[in-house]
């Protein structure tokens, strides 16, 4: 008797939207998020790891403001020689673009997962992954450039050491989620291809790599807008 | 918009939206970065740069914003887990600007003190 009756609010705070379904989630007695457990920590994991690089880019800001020297020229750096010219920040575009992209095949992957489209939302992944790895490559190589130019977390060439941290601190914790996120990313398409999902009958698991595969894209629009561009 | 009703609630629970929508943002987000990339090779002033900054920071929250609402679903997820995640972020900009503040506090003392 009293089950029923707690279904049949369920069903009346379901039906609200806005701030009324906020007001009627929290109410003492019924379940907060109207999400699977799996999705609420995904979600809960990118608040908390968002704070970690929130963190870090307003500490690279600290140290930049507060910076004893000119900040060195990031166009400069990371200029690319091609075509016998020096094109400005080309590799990171490339990167960025990349990364854009994976994002998109993400995203497509998650549509064809839950229409049921095992081939396909498993090529997508795939593709998502390749791209994630295509983009690590190119950051080893920055990486190797730029420690070969003589940089080091402690001292920088090219101006004040404060760049130096700041570059191997942002991009290699960033670079470390990438890496993550490909092999999350493989085991995910692994279980696509195996059926794991589809014996399950949900494959929400695709869409829960996917919110962890755009917040790393997140991140790196800040990390390209703050420290590359600006 | 022409689904029936069993396929709307169904994309309620599950996150299935048109791939259109999927296309659209994906082309915004390849316009902005070019933008803001534009934005920066151009040669300005370095008394205007801030127009540059501020630009190039609105692009950043502009694609963010695309990311967040259409890749992460956040536009069709109920207003209790939108709040929970978008809230504690504001904290993140309280403590960048106190960084910030401080940061040129710490700038103006050393051109006080030991000058340039």
């Amino acid at each position: 008797m009293e089950s029923t009756q707690i279904d049949s609010t369920t069903s009346e705070t379901e039906a609200l939207t806005g701030w009324r379904s906020m007001v009627a989630d929290l109410n003492a007695d019924v379940q907060t998020f109207k999400v699977s457990w799996g999705k609420a920590m995904m979600w809960f994991f990118i608040v908390s790891d968002a704070f970690i690089f929130g963190a870090f880019i307003a500490g690279y800001a600290a140290a930049r403001i507060a910076a004893p020297g000119a900040w060195p020229d990031t166009g400069e750096i990371f200029a690319l020689h091609l075509f016998g010219a020096d094109i400005p920040l080309l590799l990171i575009a490339i990167m960025t673009f990349i990364l854009i992209s994976s994002s998109g095949t993400m995203a497509m992957a998650v549509n064809y997962a839950y229409q049921g489209n095992k081939k396909v939302a498993h090529r997508l992944i795939m593709a998502t992954a390749l791209l994630g790895a295509t983009f690590l490559g190119m950051q080893v190589f920055e990486w190797w450039e730029l420690i070969g130019y003589g940089v080091r977390p402690w001292e920088n060439p090219f101006g004040i050491p404060q760049f130096g941290s700041a570059f191997f601190m942002l991009t290699g914790f960033h670079g470390l989620h990438v890496t993550c996120g490909v092999l999350y990313l493989l085991w995910v398409a692994r279980k696509v291809r195996k059926g794991g999902y589809e014996r399950e009958g949900n494959y929400e698991g695709v869409e829960i790599v996917g919110l962890y595969w755009h917040f790393v894209d997140l991140v790196w629009v800040f990390i390209f807008a703050f420290f590359y561009l600006i | 918009m022409a689904q029936t009703t069993t396929a709307d609630s169904a994309a309620h629970e599950h996150q299935v939206h048109p791939l259109d929508v999927y296309f659209k943002v994906w082309g915004w987000l390849f316009v902005l970065s070019i933008a803001s990339y534009v934005v920066d090779i151009i040669q300005f002033d370095p008394s205007l740069n801030w127009i540059k900054w501020s630009l190039i920071t609105l692009f950043a929250i502009v694609k963010s914003t695309l990311i967040v609402t259409f890749f992460m679903h956040l536009r069709w997820e109920r207003a209790s887990l939108v709040y929970a995640i978008i809230t504690p972020l504001v904290f993140i900009l309280l403590m960048a600007a106190f960084f910030a503040a401080e940061s040129g506090h710490i700038a103006d003392m050393r051109r006080a003190v030991l000058g340039g």
